[in-house]
């Protein structure tokens, strides 16, 4: 192994054996997987006892889903990252698990490269905008002219939709940043933006707008 | 005493204007009788009667005011409707009048009594009046204990006929509304029962067959991969179906169009959508269009995935392919032989909307596909 900082630590949660074997087999070598829950109430209570840098995790779970461990983790550990992983397409699931503190979202199907990158800008405090979530993003979020009727929504500015449309159609940060000739460093700020404007908007408003527009 | 149904529903607004009417008709009737007696009774304290039929005429028209409100349900509207109906009940004996004017008035309180809380208030409300009488007629010329004695009598028979009359009206709304809650209660657990089976059919019917295909293939991983796609499609476009609003959508269509070129070419389009809307005629153009871009570059861009992303919004649909690949010289002969004048750019501004193509050698291209979703919009 070439690293000489120590390996990032990671825990997974998932209630499927086989997708945690397979997590283990794919980005084994290059962290070091601290340990493994397969539901809600133990992974809990290990993740707070082995404190890892980052937390794999499974949008759906029995015993009230992933959004119940970002949120009870975060309480006592607001440090411990999250980078949530879901086969499922239902947009209210993830758009619940990122406002819970998740800081990115990678479908299941993801290559392991692509995850093990993922899971090292998370633990440097980015957030990881897959294709897919930055198209619930868009869609949950108003567009500026619904905005214009009710100026109280929150809403993303206009570059921050450009930067999303940018991902949702597969554009890596530094295209983004060539494509809109600013600097990737630039692109980063734009996405934590939006994820922390995800964070602390308000929910009643986001799912409302959702359930209008037939979302989810 | 026995619960009331005090649920806000029809039987208790019906009711509420049998009591009331039942007021107004005695009100009238009293109305009558005490302008018999003041023409004909020279005996009678003319101030006292006239005054029992102001107070009652008053007091009706706050019960008619309250039916609109929800005093008539509480006891301390019962006991000042009381008040008011034994004053009433015992104004011939004060004005010293040959005939009991109140005609069906302090009735009428018997009946607000069997509104309130059914058999025992009324049943206690007539006891008091017929006592009103009983004492009132102690004495008084004119009024023998038979007469007072057929008054409580006919009280309380009053007050028992409203009583069981009401209760029994209640409880056969509580029945029925029970059994209609059964009822539909029943038949949302029928439609869940029958959605569970038609999601393990269809489960059984797709799943679980490539899944057998997938153990008798494993050792051919295209062909792994493939079945996984095609199943992975197949199981979203069933999921999309049963919670879209739209019978046939966008979305769907996109999706469609994305897999039958993963089949065919062996390569996977990630497809983002935002938004979603009805598919029309201008919209199937829209997907053509895609289709051959997304084919285009399969064949020529050299990347085993490609990019598929459409937004709807403020009245029009774009939809970009984008990929990674090869790309070419847009104004070349080589974008010719791709067809992308005819079949994507063509074909979209014949349908009115429009289409723009990106491309740089080495780098990949983007083709952007733009269209408004009704005739004459973009």
């Amino acid at each position: 192994m070439e690293r000489t900082e120590q390996n990032l630590r990671v825990f997974v949660v998932d209630d499927h054996d086989i997708f945690r074997a397979g997590v283990r087999a794919a980005v084994g070598g290059q962290v070091d997987v601290i340990g493994e829950a397969d539901d809600v109430d133990p992974a809990i209570e290990l993740i707070r006892e082995r404190e890892p840098d980052v937390v794999l995790l499974d949008v759906h779970l029995p015993g009230g889903g992933g959004q119940r461990v970002v949120d009870q983790v975060r309480r006592s550990h607001p440090n411990i990252k999250f980078l949530a992983l879901s086969v499922s397409g239902a947009p209210e699931d993830i758009i619940a698990v990122i406002r819970a503190g998740a800081s990115g979202y990678l479908t299941k199907t993801t290559s392991a490269a692509e995850v093990l990158e993922a899971l090292k800008l998370v633990a440097a405090g980015h957030a990881v905008f897959s294709p897919q979530l930055a198209g619930f993003v868009l869609e949950a979020f108003p567009s500026v002219d619904v905005a214009d009727v009710d100026p109280d929504l929150d809403r993303l500015t206009e570059r921050q939709r450009e930067v999303l449309r940018h991902i949702a159609k597969g554009y890596t940060y530094k295209e983004i940043a060539a494509a809109l000739y600013v600097s990737p460093k630039t692109i980063e700020t734009h996405v934590s933006d939006v994820l922390r404007k995800l964070q602390l908007s308000n929910r009643h408003e986001l799912t409302r707008w959702a359930v209008d527009h037939g979302i989810g | 005493m026995s619960a009331p149904g005090y649920r806000v529903h029809p039987l208790d607004r019906m009711l509420r204007w049998v009591v009331v009417g039942w007021r107004l008709a005695s009100l009238a009737w009293m109305a009558s009788l005490v302008t018999a007696t003041l023409s004909t009774d020279a005996g009678a304290n003319k101030t006292v009667v006239a005054g029992a039929l102001v107070l009652a005429a008053l007091w009706t028209l706050l019960t008619l005011y309250g039916a609109f409100r929800p005093w008539l349900h509480g006891y301390p509207w019962l006991v000042a409707d009381g008040v008011v109906a034994i004053a009433v009940s015992v104004a011939p004996f004060v004005a010293g009048s040959h005939d009991l004017f109140f005609g069906g008035y302090p009735l009428s309180w018997v009946l607000m009594a069997a509104y309130v809380g059914n058999l025992k208030p009324a049943l206690l409300a007539a006891a008091v009046l017929g006592a009103g009488q009983v004492i009132g007629a102690l004495g008084k010329v004119g009024h023998t204990a038979t007469r007072s004695v057929g008054d409580v009598a006919g009280f309380l028979a009053a007050a028992l006929a409203f009583g069981w009359g009401l209760k029994g009206l209640r409880d056969n709304d509580c029945l029925r509304t029970d059994a209609i809650h059964a009822f539909e209660e029943e038949r949302a657990a029928r439609i869940r029962a029958h959605d569970r089976a038609e999601i393990a059919a269809h489960l059984h019917d797709s799943v679980l067959q490539t899944l057998a295909l997938l153990e008798q293939n494993a050792a051919d991983p295209q062909k792994v991969t493939s079945l996984a796609r095609g199943q992975e499609r197949e199981l979203r476009a069933w999921i999309d179906k049963i919670s879209s609003p739209f019978t046939n959508s966008l979305k769907a269509a996109l999706r469609r169009a994305g897999g039958d070129v993963e089949d065919l070419y062996r390569m996977k389009v990630q497809t983002v959508t935002v938004g979603d809307c009805e598919m029309t005629d201008r919209l199937e153009a829209l997907i053509d269009a895609a289709r051959e871009a997304l084919v285009n570059a399969a064949k020529h861009a050299g990347v085993d995935n490609v990019s598929l992303y459409s937004e709807v919004a403020n009245g029009s649909v774009t939809v970009t392919v984008r990929d990674r690949g090869a790309g070419f010289d847009a104004d070349s002969m080589a974008a010719e032989g791709r067809g992308v004048a005819e079949s994507i750019v063509g074909r979209m501004q014949r349908h009115g909307g429009s289409a723009e193509v990106r491309s740089i050698p080495g780098e990949g291209t983007e083709v952007e596909l733009s269209i408004g979703m009704d005739d004459g919009a973009n």
